[in-house]
């Protein structure tokens, strides 16, 4: 058979989470393997393109606080061109919009410049002790084994989980209910059985995505002024210069999602039914009576670990070299995400390497605060609601 | 709480397209541009116009397809040129038939470019969602069921869904379902077409991997640049000054081959994992090693997938051996010992609509209104699938319209030749375009794609007005600039003398026209400028006038050369009036070769003909005409099982009635 590579650190995902979390145990010196079940979709934000709703948001000193850390998410933001809010700038609304195409293209490019990181396209079967966890001290010891789909075998001293929704991921789609990670794509299923098989509580936690319109339908456009012309090219006019949503109402909101397609998605709208009934009950709130649907609303079911598994820097604590982070670890938003993800590449790698943890990780405020969340907060997924809304 | 929808609002739309890929893109786009409300459905938005398989476009054969649909007004060749990061003529050394441009492209790009012209067409509508069913009635297409079980209505329907009816990827051993890695296949349509009677096939196609461009030795091989002053497939396109990112080569060796030999009875090809038949022309390196046990060598073209990222594609290296073992093959083949793999090589399979149950403007027998186009159809390749999906885009868009369906000649296009030979001959192994399989290769050029096919794509509106109006100058251009090589008479003298021999010529003892000079292969449509310049100062010191003339005639091109058409095209029509020129008389022959099978094309065979009534043919020659139902006597020619006897017999009995 063939060779069994081994790395300081394998991280399982390629999301915000596990984007971060690779780059944080390059940056410390980790020989890492990121694995992401599709390259095409490396880093790509799968629900909202609203990073930070506003300056009341924790989400936006948490994004601050990421940038000091060294963060790569405030890196690409700033390099995408997206105002984000930095410590001192006030007057800045706090809103942080993203393209999501965009931002996942960059995450990829970082992930494959960075050194110290290798990025592979590969779905984690299963993950099994290659020495008794707990005996093994030595520090760049290969603790665990990774084994994928296409028979492919990696050791590691350190794993980070960060599978997100795919990890025993059920999709709702417009009712039609079946395995998948996100709407279109397959699921970490096996992986969720290796992990219940290594002794982690695992509980269903639940996401919802609304759904997209098209932002200049064709019979509006025809129609002449209608509610959703007006908005969009209100959306355009505003994307120019602020980068900016559009209010198009009190209850729903418009957010410009991705200049290729020109959507939109609907946010703070939610329907169940099959398409043509979700696109029904949009037209019937009487704000787009002739809007075009272009993505029914989702929603996803997936496994976390459920509170008081992981300690603070997010490894398991009957586990070691085994750390959570993002959506499996229990957290519900891609800054969390990227913070719980440095945190724990950070970890994995000091870990793997026995060289000691950067603790300035432990003096952030909000990292601090979102990872005791993981490791005590019972609900799930955790909620920190320190000045404005968690999710 | 939503209320359930009862009669009434039905959703409608004149077209759906059934899939996102590049057969689906260019439907979707010519329905929609030819004003029909269309709606395309694909499983996932943001893989819309993805490049699964190799970063290029173009290539000898399938670069004339792509040149053709844009001749045509479709978008491939346009979304090419804005994403490419290397342009390449090929054979500039050989004939003006097989000379081809190939592009690498940045694949994301094109998928973002693409993305942009679907959103800026206001009558196409896109929806995220998987067909479960067709919905269709007294054998006609009435519209498309949904996986969520929406109904939606459609008076034409096109199904491109590539690789993902029933995908199946095979790597080794290992077997599961997948329209592509890491994407779920659609399992419900195979058996809503066999269903409407339609047989399935099972093909296979491969994909190879990805390696690490951080890991990989240039030095130990060669650099293959892109040319210094770029063709591009639409003449639409305006050059930039884009830098070109170079390819490089490398070839495999006895090692390499050793390796595949080693471990061959892990290939799906040896194991029988893979069941479906895969691309003779695009054959893994298990095959090639398995195939031509006596080369020692094949080579490795080594890819970059974009401008941002350093994914390589290995051309060569496909293989749907185990993973580790294809980590060996890369690490044996020099420049690749140190290779990182990124993504493994696959195979995948699917199942595929026998394309002889479709007429040749793509549309089934068996169901009135469904449109095949890509992969379905049993071809390979995103030009094959563009083209078809063009063709079928339009022919859907014509049905809505009540019109006649558009169908391409074999003496008129590739595209022609392509969806002949798929509908006539079907096929054995995914289709793949050769210059080969086209026998009027000579008139059906690179070069000469707009004359022939510009017509088509402005009447249906798809080409638009100014372009066409430019078409029409380069057209009148390169006509005028032959006629003028023709009336102008090069007299021999000492300069020109001295001109031709530098450029390798025999020198002139009788006057001679310009034409007849271009018609010397040594020389080029710039040479005879010189010897024009050089005979027109010969000509005024004699009073000569003649010459005086053309040579206005090349001035005021060059005077022109400001406008903003000219500059890319100068060269263009410089190339039409050389080959023009240098292969009238092969080109003369070849379109009296048309001609003389022009009758055969045009004598039609009425679609309700009863061959059960027609005696003195085969047996073998009435079941394969009353299975493909030819459209005319050329077509029931072509048709494998059908002699030039059955023919004599069937043209007769069609005379006399």
């Amino acid at each position: 058979m063939g060779n069994t590579e081994t790395y300081d650190v394998i991280v399982i995902g390629a999301g915000p989470a596990g984007a971060e979390a690779a780059m944080a145990a390059g940056r410390a010196g980790a020989n890492t393997l990121c694995l992401s079940i599709n390259l095409d979709n490396v880093g790509f934000p799968p629900a909202t393109p609203l990073l930070v709703a506003d300056d009341q948001d924790v989400r936006g000193p948490m994004l601050v606080e990421l940038a000091t850390l060294g963060g790569i998410l405030p890196q690409l933001l700033k390099q995408e061109g997206v105002p984000a809010p930095s410590g001192a700038a006030a007057g800045h609304s706090g809103r942080v919009l993203i393209d999501r195409r965009n931002l996942g293209l960059a995450y990829k490019e970082a992930l494959e410049s960075a050194e110290n990181v290798h990025l592979r396209q590969a779905l984690v079967l299963t993950v099994e002790a290659v020495e008794t966890p707990g005996l093994q001290k030595k520090a760049d010891s290969a603790r665990w084994q990774v084994k994928t789909k296409l028979g492919e075998c990696f050791n590691a001293g350190a794993l980070v989980v960060a599978a997100g929704t795919f990890l025993g991921g059920k999709v709702d789609d417009a009712g039609v209910i079946a395995p998948g990670g996100r709407a279109g794509e397959i699921p970490a299923n096996a992986l969720a059985r290796t992990l219940d098989g290594l002794g982690c509580r695992l509980t269903r936690i639940f996401s919802e995505t609304p759904p997209r319109i098209e932002s200049a339908p064709a019979d509006a456009a025809a129609a002449g002024k209608t509610d959703i012309a007006d908005t969009t090219a209100a959306a355009a006019v505003n994307m120019a210069t602020d980068n900016d949503a559009v209010k198009a109402a009190s209850d729903y909101e418009l957010l410009d999602d991705g200049r290729q397609l020109g959507e939109l998605m609907v946010s703070g709208f939610w329907s169940q039914g099959n398409r043509m009934e979700q696109q029904q009950a949009l037209r019937e709130t009487g704000r787009w009576d002739r809007a075009w649907m272009t993505r029914s609303s989702w929603s996803v079911t997936h496994l976390a670990l459920a509170a008081a598994q992981v300690d603070q820097s997010l490894e398991a604590l009957f586990l070691e070299g085994i750390f959570f982070a993002g959506r499996v670890a229990g957290t519900c938003n891609y800054v969390e995400a990227a913070v719980t993800g440095l945190v724990a590449g950070a970890g994995a790698a000091a870990r793997a390497t026995g060289r000691p943890r950067p603790d300035l990780i432990i003096k952030s405020k909000y990292v601090d605060k979102i990872c005791t969340a993981v490791a005590e907060q019972e609900s799930r997924p955790v909620t920190i609601r320190i000045a404005g809304p968690g999710c | 709480m939503v209320k359930k929808k009862t009669s009434g609002a039905v959703t409608a739309f004149d077209v759906i397209v059934v899939g996102g890929g590049h057969a689906g893109c260019e439907s979707a786009l010519a329905a929609a541009r030819m004003g029909c409300r269309t709606l395309m459905i694909t499983l996932d938005l943001e893989k819309v116009a993805l490049m699964p398989c190799n970063p290029a476009v173009g290539g000898v054969g399938k670069g004339q397809l792509t040149r053709e649909i844009d001749a045509l007004g479709g978008e491939q060749g346009r979304n090419t040129d804005r994403s490419y990061i290397q342009m390449k003529m090929l054979n500039t050394g050989k004939g003006p038939a097989v000379r081809a441009l190939r592009a690498q492209t940045d694949k994301k790009l094109y998928e973002d470019n693409m993305k942009r012209a679907i959103a800026a067409e206001p009558d196409l509508m896109v929806l995220a969602g998987a067909v479960a069913a067709l919905d269709v009635s007294r054998e006609t297409i009435k519209g498309i069921r949904l996986t969520d079980g929406s109904h939606i209505a459609a008076g034409s329907v096109v199904l491109a869904c590539g690789t993902f009816l029933q995908g199946m990827i095979v790597v080794g051993e290992l077997r599961f379902p997948a329209g592509r890695m890491g994407e779920p296949p659609a399992t419900d349509l195979s058996h809503s077409l066999r269903e409407q009677g339609l047989e399935l096939g099972r093909f296979q196609s491969a994909t190879p991997p990805r390696i690490d461009s951080r890991s990989i030795n240039t030095a130990e091989m060669t650099e293959d640049p892109g040319d210094p002053d770029p063709a591009f497939f639409s003449l639409r396109s305006q050059p930039d000054n884009r830098q070109q990112i170079p390819c490089f080569l490398t070839y495999t060796t006895a090692e390499t081959h050793e390796v595949v030999r080693k471990y061959l009875h892990l290939s799906p090809i040896k194991t029988g994992s893979v069941s479906g038949k895969g691309p003779r022309y695009c054959p893994s390196i298990d095959r090639k090693v398995m195939n031509f046990p006596d080369r020692d060598r094949h080579p490795v073209f080594v890819e970059p997938e974009g401008r941002h990222t350093r994914e390589l594609y290995l051309q060569g290296l496909t293989t749907s051996l185990p993973v580790w073992v294809q980590e060996k093959v890369i690490q044996a083949t020099p420049g690749l010992r140190q290779a990182r793999l990124m993504r493994p090589g696959y195979a995948v399979e699917y199942d595929y609509v026998i394309p002889s149950q479709l007429g040749l403007s793509l549309e089934t027998k068996a169901v009135k209104g469904l449109f095949l186009a890509g992969q379905i159809n049993g071809t390979s390749g995103y030009e094959e699938a563009a083209a078809q999906g063009l063709m079928a885009g339009i022919n859907a868009a014509l049905r809505i319209r009540g019109e006649k369906p558009l169908i391409l000649r074999r003496d008129e296009a590739y595209i022609g030749v392509l969806i002949d030979d798929l509908v006539t001959k079907g096929v054995d192994e995914p289709y793949r375009m050769f210059t080969s399989r086209a026998e009027f290769r000579l008139i059906l050029r690179h070069d000469n794609a707009y004359e022939r096919l510009a017509p088509v794509g402005h009447r249906l509106r798809l080409v638009p007005d100014s372009f066409y109006q430019n078409i029409e100058q380069i057209r009148q251009k390169v006509e005028t600039r032959l006629t003028g090589l023709a009336k102008t008479t090069v007299q021999p003298g000492e300069l020109v003398n001295q001109m031709l021999k530098r450029a390798g010529s025999s020198s002139l003892t009788e006057p001679q026209s310009a034409l007849q000079l271009l018609k010397r292969p040594e020389l080029s449509i710039n040479d005879i400028s010189q010897l024009l310049k050089g005979s027109k100062a010969e000509a005024e010191e004699s009073k000569g006038t003649a010459a005086k003339a053309e040579g206005q005639e090349a001035d005021r091109f060059a005077a022109n050369a400001g406008e903003d058409w000219r500059r890319p095209q100068q060269s263009f029509i410089n190339q039409r009036v050389e080959i023009e020129a240098k292969y009238e008389g092969y080109i003369a022959r070849q379109m009296q070769e048309v001609s003389r099978r022009r009758h055969l094309e045009e004598t039609a065979i009425p679609p309700a003909f009863e061959y059960a009534g027609l005696a003195g043919i085969t047996i073998e020659a009435r079941e394969k005409l009353t299975r493909i139902r030819p459209a005319s006597l050329g077509q029931a020619s072509r048709i494998a099982g059908v002699s030039p006897a059955d023919i004599s017999v069937l043209a007769i009995y069609l005379k006399g009635r």
